[in-house]
């Protein structure tokens, strides 16, 4: 589902407020819902304000657009791990939680989740961590995507490698679980 | 060539047994008939002409000498002598003893003369010869006639020498014998019964007596002893039964028949009672006497008694004779002189093989030379023997080892040096004995001739495979054959002891490699171990975090419900537990791989107050109370190292001496100019209690501690020294117990970390 997204097409929108893409498309003609032409072309655009305030005034659930809550995807593969993280996130109270084990299914997880920030494991089973970065930040849509990558790595070279492969921050195992949230909300807010 | 026998005056005229001993023992050969002699003489000539030991004996030589009793008798008894096989005729002694000795017994022949010149012979000469030929004769054709298993060759033999004893008795006492020959010859006693009755003893135990001396073959002596006896008073336990009987019935034909003069007048044994015993019949015992004259006519013949008359060795074959006799001897004395001075030597070499060590180097060896060499000198008249020199080039070739030995007294090894490398010595390898050969080959020549002194006379080199080894050195005058004989032996012996040397060194090198081999094996597998160790850190340090993760992260959110400060302390615990394991974990990576130096320039003041101060605000227990003094030297260059791993090198240095004091510590920090090098030693020392060798060699263990307290005690110094090698360092630790510790590092100065850039 694409909730975070800046732009939504009509379907998107029609998604998130579970109403018909006809629907969308009159208000949208009406100047209910305020939006804009791709230039060039006769597709419609909706800006997320809009179609907040659009929401707003009709009194349609937020649910579709999130809850504000930060969404989270934590990806390790050891259990425990995201055992532990998901009930440090969900007893912190701010947080909404996906988990993956797989490289690959964090790159699915990543796309249809959508979180605001992902919590890697660099070694995963099936591909590091790096490269999941790099798939991460080649996809345009997910620009917006943070990311922070766990490891019990400490040799500095190697975190300069994680960075570098488009990582926004890097936290030590084992870790203090309050600097962890901190870390956490920071990078969010710097969207 | 004609001595006669000592005759000792027989009292009363009788010989006593101890008196026939006595006088048969200085007989070693009896006479025969001058003839005979010069025929031998004349037969024995071509020998002289230089045919060696390998010639052969004339033919008609052997045919004279095994038809003549004495030199039958003489060879007989010089091979059996001399030799364990048992020659029984004298054609067999003869093959046995080789011409040279043939001709020596040609030549020492004695002549059987008569005791006043001008009168008969005793044994009336020719006669008696022919008695005895024809006893052979008749001897030799019967035992065909008895038994195939009888050689007729060994009955000749016997039959010739069964009055043997009369020989050595008209030799011995010819008066008193010619008197019992004459007496016998008048009536019809026995001529036995005669020498009984004039000379105490008979011809029979006189032949016995001499075949016994003689060594003369059994048979032949039975028969000297029994010919006379009955036939049936032989007893066939005596063995060579048959062969007596035969001689007695010989000796019977041949009286019978006349032929030749026994002495004997009387008839003698009974002819049918010894044919019967023999089982003969009268016809073989008739067609042997009526064949007999004939037979004996032919051997007399060949002996030459026919000559009997006038012939006899003229002055000038006996003068030659003489004249070759002299020179045997002379050639036999020389061989003798060769032989004693050879078994000198030997004996001499005995007793030092016996003393010598399987383990002995080459000093003791040349003490012991020295020490034989001393023993075989020649004593002198007015002092002792020596001193001796005995030197052997060393292993190396490039010095000559020598002993110098006195009479009395100790002796230690001296080395000089050589002046001229091995391919040199070799081609001026001097004489076997000579003059002293080494001073000019030596650098301090001078020295050595002092220090040999009169040693220098004469010298004898010591060689093996044709190499020289070394040598002795003997005063002048003092040296004699025994030396040189030694000196061949002994030379093998260094030979064989440089060697056994070498070998000792090849091995101990071997042992020396094996040992080096299995430390080059040992740090290659430390190398290994170490790459194994990175890999396994590398990998144990993820698998470690995450469950570390785990406990610290639940204890941290048990903390959050806790409800006590107690508990909440716990809980911090735990927490903070899991996080220094971690902090070991991630020590023992940093060791295993530390990170790539990144090399800046270094003031080392600087550093050294960076350290200090990094620690005295460290939260260590030890760092409020400790002092840290700096003392830097003069002309201290920069380094070049990475300044991080440099800084954490240092502050562990002073953790260190920090732990190892009580509390209030002194700890000093020094800076010097290395002088040889453009390099920095700096020096960590502290007045704690120091540590003891067992201590120090394993101080930079991981994880080695002496102590029981003290956070990270264990990587601190073994990362220090990690740090400090990797940056191009040496570091190495100084204690003493009770005097505290010093821990220096060495450090390339700027320019010298350049030069081993150019290098690498």
């Amino acid at each position: 589902m694409v909730r975070h997204k800046a732009v939504f097409t009509t379907g998107e929108a029609a998604e998130i407020c579970n109403l018909s893409q006809q629907t969308i498309i009159r208000c949208f003609d009406s100047g209910q819902l305020e939006g804009f032409r791709v230039p060039g072309s006769r597709f419609r655009r909706i800006p997320r304000d809009k179609l907040v305030k659009f929401m707003e005034e009709n009194s349609i659930p937020m649910n579709g657009m999130g809850d504000g809550k930060i969404r989270v995807l934590v990806v390790d593969d050891d259990p425990e791990i995201l055992e532990l993280f998901v009930d440090v996130l969900k007893s912190d109270g701010r947080f909404e939680i996906a988990t993956a084990q797989t490289g690959y299914d964090a790159g699915m997880l990543t796309q249809k989740f959508l979180p605001d920030v992902v919590v890697l494991d660099y070694l995963l089973p099936d591909i590091n961590g790096d490269q999941v970065c790099r798939t991460i930040r080649q996809d345009p849509e997910l620009s917006k995507i943070r990311i922070l990558v766990i490891s019990g790595m400490r040799n500095p070279t190697e975190v300069e490698a994680i960075l570098a492969a488009g990582a926004d921050d890097f936290i030590r195992k084992p870790f203090n679980i309050e600097e962890f949230i901190e870390r956490m909300v920071k990078l969010v807010k710097r969207r | 060539m004609e001595e006669r026998v000592e005759q000792p005056a027989p009292l009363g005229g009788k010989i006593s047994r101890d008196q026939l001993d006595l006088i048969l023992g200085q007989i070693d050969s009896l006479p025969t008939l001058p003839v005979v002699v010069a025929r031998v003489l004349e037969l024995s000539a071509p020998i002289a002409a230089g045919a060696g030991e390998a010639g052969e004996v004339p033919e008609e030589l052997v045919r004279l000498i095994e038809r003549d009793p004495s030199l039958t008798a003489r060879v007989l008894s010089l091979a059996n002598t001399s030799s364990p096989a048992r020659a029984r005729t004298a054609a067999e002694a003869v093959a046995q003893l080789g011409c040279q000795a043939v001709r020596s017994v040609a030549l020492t022949t004695r002549v059987l003369v008569p005791p006043v010149p001008g009168d008969e012979a005793p044994l009336d000469g020719a006669a008696f010869w022919e008695h005895c030929l024809a006893v052979a004769s008749a001897a030799k054709m019967l035992a065909r006639h008895v038994s195939a298993a009888l050689d007729g060759e060994e009955a000749f033999t016997a039959g010739l020498l069964h009055d043997l004893g009369k020989i050595a008795l008209a030799w011995a006492v010819p008066k008193s014998y010619a008197r019992a020959w004459a007496a016998a010859g008048v009536d019809n006693r026995s001529l036995a019964d005669h020498e009984r009755s004039l000379l105490g003893v008979d011809h029979l135990v006189v032949g016995r007596r001499l075949a016994q001396r003689w060594n003369l073959p059994r048979a032949i002596e039975l028969v000297l002893w029994l010919h006379h006896q009955p036939g049936e008073a032989v007893p066939a336990s005596v063995g060579e039964a048959d062969l007596i009987r035969i001689v007695a019935l010989a000796d019977a034909i041949a009286r019978r028949g006349r032929i030749g003069r026994s002495g004997n007048g009387a008839a003698g044994t009974s002819r049918e009672g010894l044919s019967r015993l023999l089982g003969l019949s009268e016809e073989a015992v008739r067609g042997v006497a009526e064949a007999l004259p004939e037979e004996v006519a032919r051997h007399a013949r060949i002996l030459g008694l026919h000559l009997a008359a006038g012939g006899g060795p003229g002055p000038d074959a006996l003068a030659d004779a003489n004249e070759e006799l002299g020179r045997q001897n002379e050639q036999l004395r020389r061989r003798v002189e060769a032989l004693e001075t050879q078994a000198e030597a030997f004996g001499h070499f005995t007793a030092f093989a016996a003393a010598m060590r399987p383990d002995e180097e080459v000093p003791d060896f040349l003490h012991q030379v020295a020490g034989v060499f001393l023993a075989a000198l020649d004593p002198r008249a007015d002092g002792p023997p020596g001193p001796v020199v005995a030197y052997a080039f060393d292993s190396e070739e490039t010095a000559v080892l020598a002993v110098r030995r006195e009479a009395a007294g100790p002796a230690e090894p001296r080395r000089f040096l050589l002046a001229a490398a091995v391919s040199d010595r070799q081609a001026s390898a001097p004489a076997s004995s000579g003059a002293e050969p080494l001073a000019g080959l030596l650098i301090d020549g001078e020295a050595w001739n002092d220090w040999v002194g009169e040693s220098g006379g004469t010298h004898q080199q010591l060689s093996c495979a044709g190499q020289w080894l070394g040598g002795v050195l003997l005063p002048a005058g003092q040296a004699n054959d025994v030396c040189g004989a030694l000196a061949s032996v002994l030379g093998t012996a260094l030979g064989i002891v440089r060697q056994r040397c070498r070998a000792d060194a090849l091995s101990e090198e071997l042992a020396g490699a094996i040992r080096r081999l299995g430390e080059t094996q040992d740090a290659l597998t430390d190398a290994r171990t170490l790459a194994a160790v990175e890999d396994i850190a590398t990998g144990a340090a993820h698998e470690l975090n995450n469950p570390l993760s785990v406990v610290s992260g639940r204890a941290q959110l048990m903390r959050g419900k806790a409800r006590s400060d107690r508990q909440r302390r716990a809980w911090q615990t735990i927490a903070d537990q899991a996080q220094r394991i971690s902090d070991i974990v991630a020590d023992l990576m940093e060791f295993a791989r530390p990170a790539k130096p990144n090399p800046t320039e270094i003031d080392v003041a600087e550093l050294l107050t960076g350290a200090g101060e990094a620690f005295s605000s460290s939260d260590h227990p030890q760092a409020r109370a400790s002092r840290v003094d700096i003392e830097m030297g003069e002309g201290v260059p920069a380094i070049r190292a990475d300044r991080e791993q440099m800084h954490a090198a240092i502050v562990e240095l002073i953790t260190n001496a920090a732990n190892a004091g009580a509390s209030g510590a002194r700890i000093r920090l020094t800076a010097t100019a290395d002088e040889i090098r453009p390099a920095v030693l700096l020096t960590v020392e502290d007045d704690g209690p120091g540590m003891d060798e067992a201590t120090v060699a394993r101080a930079c263990t991981p994880f080695f501690s002496a102590q029981t307290a003290g956070r990270r005690q264990g990587l601190g110094l073994p990362k220090a020294r990690r740090y400090v090698e990797n940056n191009g360092g040496r570091m190495w630790i100084d204690s003493r117990l009770g005097e505290g510790t010093t821990v220096t590092i060495r450090l390339p100065g700027v320019e010298e970390r350049q030069g081993r850039k150019d290098e690498a």
